[in-house]
């Protein structure tokens, strides 16, 4: 990881902007989508307290802890379609990370699911140690995971990774891998 | 140590005796204990680094007086990467994170040492023989960055007394690293500038405080080593700048170009290069190659042919190197081994031609014959030759060919040095083929180049030609691929160009989705490129044509897939989608991932791990007979290896836990002959559904696994037999399975059990005198075995046993004293033996009620005695004990017993579970979980008595 991808700050009482905070969907019910606007999936892996992770784009918002322990580590929203980046983690501890831009962007395109990565959070030392915070690609993991809990919605959606790089996994899953399964 | 002569020109690498053909993967995956060895400047000691279990010291060996002395204290050293010596009492040692100095007195013939460790964050330079002056680069404050360099002493350096200001200043705060050339007394720097892709090379005299410029590599894509200082203006360099292959040159630092080729190999990249010291100047002395795959030193000056002709003759046949050489004593610590041969350490004096072993690397290998690799040159083409290695089982023992391309690919090559992986598969009677394929280092520089942007083509036509080759030779009845990282995508990647060709493969830690390399995480799309594209060529759409993932359709040979999930090179998603799509297209793909698993195991115990699972997966999947004429000794090997990889599903966190798996595991190392897994086996089956076909013979497998000569399971016996579980109770015969289990080395818990029957009578003869002595010795064995493990520093082990083996006395007491069958006199000597043991004064106590009924996590919620909250988890009582003795101290041990006795709805007892403590005068909890009997209407009944069965408390709780 390199260290000028995030900047931490230590700060007990950090107002995090506007943003609106936001809880995953909790019923496998493909819900008719507002005009451009799409699902947004997101993976954390921690492996030390998160409170918070900011995001900003068409529309700022804010994962909390609570849904982290509701929902496997997974976020699934609808959000407006459009480009957005994380852009703070807020740890536990009270240390909070602003993401240097260019490193940690991704889209919502309308209609689908876009999942956009596993963010990974991994303290080296627990309290006041370095944190090594990268955006993996666990695409695998993801399609799982909707197959498992969210069946409904993948089946009446395109899951598509949307995060940084241009993965075609997800989209030859989808199309050529279930023609070849099927023959 | 023992030091073992060997006569010149009689060295006998093998014993004529053999244990058996295979060779065990415990011996085979083994950390080498010892180490290092190396010889003191005067030649008169051998020094050796030894890592015993953890536990490390070094042993020093007076080679006049063959006396040796260990050296320890190493308690804060974490691991030791290399040590030397800096004068005849001396060593410094380079440790993880540390660097240490050990002074070492040899007055008296005893050893007195002692450690120091460096005091500052940085790294030694260089030591100025004799003078004990060190020049040390000394970690920057972090907001500054670099090293500042400092001139002076040991002392200095471990009292933390150094004078910070006085410094040496560094040409750049980007040096990344400093090092000093004896020959020319110069300090050199190098910079790396990662933005201009250039490294940066500078120097300067002790005497003169200007850096001066020496080179500079700018965006090099050749090779370029520098050896040392011939002059003040020529150095000499290992390169591939101007040629092929990397050549020994002069470089010109004013001209900035080479100038003078001192060696080129007609075929090979040299690895090596050496300079000396003559009368005359700085010279060449020699150059080291891989020949064929076999390390080779040319000695450049005639004056050392000789020594190098003679080792050639002491060695005939392996291969060797100079580990370390006393100038004094003109004696070499030599370091020979081979292919078929795991490697020792020898003293060689070339005035006796005489070659003395020092020690094996791997002793217990030392009676294991090994194949040896046969190495030939193949034309691919008029201009490509690749290199294969072939390693033959006996006798083709299963007539199957492993293809196992390495990895890489780019830079990476085979050698014919011992390979442990290549070893055990041979071993268990498979034939290896490994490839020097186009893209290997050691060839030059256009065949590495050539290798690049060749995955699944140029590469895999390669080994293809190969195979073809080996195959023309030998009709094998199977070829399986098998290979890891790179190897590991090759070996589907042949499996998908030659899909009739292959049976299995065998893929491990491997990449099988090339554009995902890039983009596998935000970091590496960044910054991983220049990495990537040095060997993929680029990133582009042609990717996908060669990677398995999008290809698996035409995989027709099942696959066993294994992987780390916190791999970061061939990062854990690769092999997911790899057996991802092989599900969705449902080929026969099994897999092995590995917890807290990187780029390959971190511990010998998952090597051991993986390639047992690998070998059973090529017998299972070829459907391979283990031949019935496997020695005995086979056969426990085999049974051991497959009892290991069960207890990995088990009983570690490296493997995740796969009860399945296990049993499977259990089941066939049963069928060998192992005992151990018979009574596991066993005790699987008992756990299992009750639909499992095999349950029924749960019983008949403990019967075997004790006839096999395993205690538990005579243990485990007794204990069905004495409570007539799956069998019909039998105290006599319960008795026969406990003496059994003592007789088969299961004596620990089966003693106390003995005791009991021959105080109570059950199932033997009463006989008091006996049951008293009984738990007497076993007390004192408790005793010995604590401070035998407080000797050895086992301690966190001893705590646990301790209180384990402590515990299961305390109740066998308990137990008797419940029974209520023993007289009064009987009761009293047993009382006085207790009280002796777990150091009581009083029985009597008294006992005040704190709260009884429904408690959720030990907070209590209601006085009830009808348990019926949904909100309680446990149920029972707290209460106050305390010694009913007047002048009792607080701290005063007490010791009580309790029972709970739990009826039916219909008022039968159905069980009844008994309990002894231990502890001090207060606060006491019993309670039961209401998970376990809110399933039925019940009652359940406690009853609390002193060690004189004086009852304390009784209450009766109801489950309704």
């Amino acid at each position: 990881m390199r260290t000028f991808l995030v900047l931490p700050i230590f700060c007990c009482l950090v107002l995090l902007g506007c943003a609106s905070t936001v809880s995953s969907i909790k019923e496998d019910v493909d819900i008719p989508l507002s005009a451009n606007s799409g699902y947004l999936l997101v993976g954390v892996d921690l492996n030390y307290a998160v409170n918070n992770i900011q995001i900003g784009g068409p529309k700022d918002v804010l994962f909390t802890r609570d849904d982290l322990d509701q929902f496997n580590n997974y976020f699934l929203v609808e959000m407006p379609a459009g480009k957005y980046s994380f852009e703070k983690i807020r740890l536990l501890n009270g240390y909070y990370y602003t993401l240097k831009s260019g490193y940690w962007d991704f889209e919502v395109k309308p209609s689908e699911i876009s999942y956009v990565g596993h963010l990974k959070i991994m303290s080296r030392n627990g309290w006041f140690s370095r944190y090594n915070i990268t955006l993996e690609n666990k695409s695998t993991d993801a399609l799982e995971y909707m197959q498992d809990n969210y069946n409904n919605i993948l089946s009446a959606r395109r899951l598509r990774h949307r995060g940084p790089g241009d993965d075609k996994f997800l989209e030859y899953v989808d199309v050529e891998l279930a023609k070849e399964a099927e023959q | 140590m023992i030091i073992r002569s060997i006569a010149f020109l009689l060295l006998s690498f093998y014993s004529a005796l053999s244990l058996a053909n295979l060779v065990p993967a415990e011996k085979l995956f083994i950390e080498a204990n010892v180490s290092m060895p190396k010889l003191s400047l005067d030649g008169k000691y051998l020094s050796n680094y030894v890592n015993h279990e953890g536990t490390l010291y070094f042993t020093i060996t007076d080679l006049e007086k063959g006396q040796q002395y260990i050296v320890r204290g190493l308690d804060n050293v974490k691991r030791v990467f290399d040590y030397q010596w800096i004068d005849n009492q001396t060593l410094h040692l380079s440790a993880y994170q540390k660097e240490y100095f050990i002074s070492l007195d040899f007055t008296d013939n005893q050893i007195k040492s002692e450690i120091k460790s460096v005091r500052y964050d940085g790294y030694i330079v260089h030591i100025f023989p004799n003078s004990k002056q060190v020049l040390f680069a000394k970690l920057r404050p972090w907001d500054e960055g670099g090293f500042n360099l400092h001139i002076t002493d040991i002392k200095t350096l471990t009292g933390a007394k150094l004078n910070e200001k006085k410094h040496l200043a560094p040409p750049s705060k980007n040096v990344s690293f400093f090092s000093y050339d004896t020959k020319t007394k110069r300090i050199v720097a190098s910079m790396k500038d990662e933005e201009q892709k250039t490294i940066l090379f500078q120097y300067r005299t002790l005497d003169d405080p200007n850096w001066q410029p020496m080179l500079e590599l700018i965006d090099a894509d050749y090779e370029f080593k520098v050896i040392g200082f011939f002059d003040d203006n020529t150095l000499g360099v290992l390169t591939n700048k101007d040629s092929d292959r990397e050549s020994f040159y002069k470089f010109d630092m004013a001209k900035k170009e080479v100038t003078e080729l001192i060696y080129e190999h007609p075929r090979f990249d040299l690895i090596k290069a050496e300079m000396y010291q003559s009368d005359d100047g700085v010279e060449p002395l020699s150059v080291t190659y891989i020949d064929h795959g076999r390390y080779k030193i040319e000695y450049l000056q005639k004056s050392q042919e000789t020594i190098a002709q003679k080792l050639t003759e002491a060695f005939e046949g392996k291969q060797w190197r100079i580990l370390s050489h006393s100038e004094k004593t003109n004696q070499y610590i030599i370091y020979a081994f081979d292919s078929d041969y795991p490697g020792a350490y020898y003293l060689f004096t070339p005035a006796l031609n005489k070659a003395e072993l020092l020690f094996e690397r791997y002793p217990g290998l030392e009676n294991y014959n090994f194949a040896k690799t046969q190495v030939k040159n193949l034309a691919i083409d008029s201009n490509i030759n690749v290199e294969t290695y072939l390693t033959k089982a006996s006798e083709h023992r299963f007539n199957t060919l492993l293809v196992m391309p390495h990895g890489g690919p780019i830079g990476v090559r085979e050698t014919a040095a011992f390979n442990k992986e290549v070893q055990y598969l041979v071993s268990r009677g498979f034939d290896v083929l490994q490839v020097n394929f186009r893209g290997s280092k050691g060839f030059g520089k256009s065949f590495k180049q050539s290798g690049i942007g060749e995955l699944g083509r140029a590469i895999e036509k390669d080994i293809t030609l190969a195979v073809n080759d080996v195959l023309n030779s030998h009709q094998y009845k199977h070829v399986c691929s098998i290979g890891s990282s790179y190897g590991g995508y090759s070996a589907i990647m042949l499996a998908i160009q030659q899909p009739d060709t292959y049976d299995c493969i065998v893929a491990r830690f491997g990449i099988y989705d090339l554009p995902l390399l890039y983009d596998s995480n935000n970091v590496r799309l960044h910054f991983g490129e220049t990495i990537f594209d040095a060997v993929l060529g680029g990133n582009s759409e042609e990717l996908y044509d060669v990677s398995p993932v999008y290809h698996a359709q035409k995989i027709k040979a099942p696959v066993l897939l294994t992987a780390g999930k916190t791999d970061e090179i061939a990062v854990f998603e690769q092999s997911r989608r790899m057996e991802y799509v092989l599900k969705v297209l449902q080929k026969p793909v099994s897999s092995i991932f590995y917890d807290q698993t990187g780029h390959g195991h971190g511990s010998w115990s998952g090597d051991i791990h993986e390639n047992v699972s690998i070998y059973d997966f090529l017998v299972e999947t070829l459907n391979l007979t283990i031949p019935n004429s496997l020695s005995t000794d086979d056969k426990e090997i085999l049974a051991r290896e497959y009892e290991l990889v069960a207890d990995g599903y088990i009983f570690t966190d490296t493997v995740p836990n796969d009860k399945v798996r296990a049993k499977k595991y259990y089941r066939k190392s049963a069928d060998l002959g192992n005992g151990k897994a018979m009574n596991n086996y066993a005790w699987m089956l008992s756990q299992s559904d009750k639909n499992d076909p095999d349950a029924a013979n749960m019983l008949s497998w403990f019967i075997k696994a004790e006839e096999a000569g395993f205690g538990q399971a005579s243990y485990i016996l007794a204990e069905l037999y004495q409570v007539g579980k799956f069998v019909e109770k039998d105290l006599e015969k319960a008795y026969q399975k406990f003496l059994n289990a003592q007789r088969l080395g299961f004596g620990d818990k089966a003693k106390f059990e003995i005791a009991r029957a021959q105080c109570l009578g059950l199932g033997t003869a009463k006989d008091f005198e006996s049951c008293l002595s009984g738990l007497k010795e076993r007390d004192i064995e408790i005793a010995k075995e604590k401070e035998k493990r407080e000797r050895t520093g086992n301690k966190e082990k001893e705590g646990f046993e301790k209180i384990t083996a402590g515990n299961d006395l305390l109740q066998i007491y308990g137990k008797l004293f419940l029974a209520g069958q023993l007289s009064s006199d009987e009761i009293s000597r047993l009382k006085q033996q207790f009280f002796y043991e777990f150091q009581l004064e009083n029985s009597r106590l008294d006992l005040d009620i704190e709260d009884f009924g429904e408690y959720s996590n030990f907070r209590h919620l209601r006085e009830t005695t009808n348990i019926n909250s949904d909100k309680a988890d446990l149920f029972g009582l707290r209460f106050k004990l305390r010694s009913a003795d007047l002048f009792s101290g607080t701290n005063e041990n007490i010791a009580f017993m309790y029972t709970w006795t739990i009826f039916d709805e219909n008022g039968l007892e159905i069980s009844k579970i008994e309990n002894t403590f231990r502890g001090r005068n207060g606060i006491w909890t019993i309670t039961l979980p209401t998970s376990d009997v809110k399933q039925t209407p019940s009652k359940y009944v406690i009853n609390i008595y002193d060690i004189d069965k004086t009852p304390l408390f009784e209450e009766s709780f109801y489950i309704k």
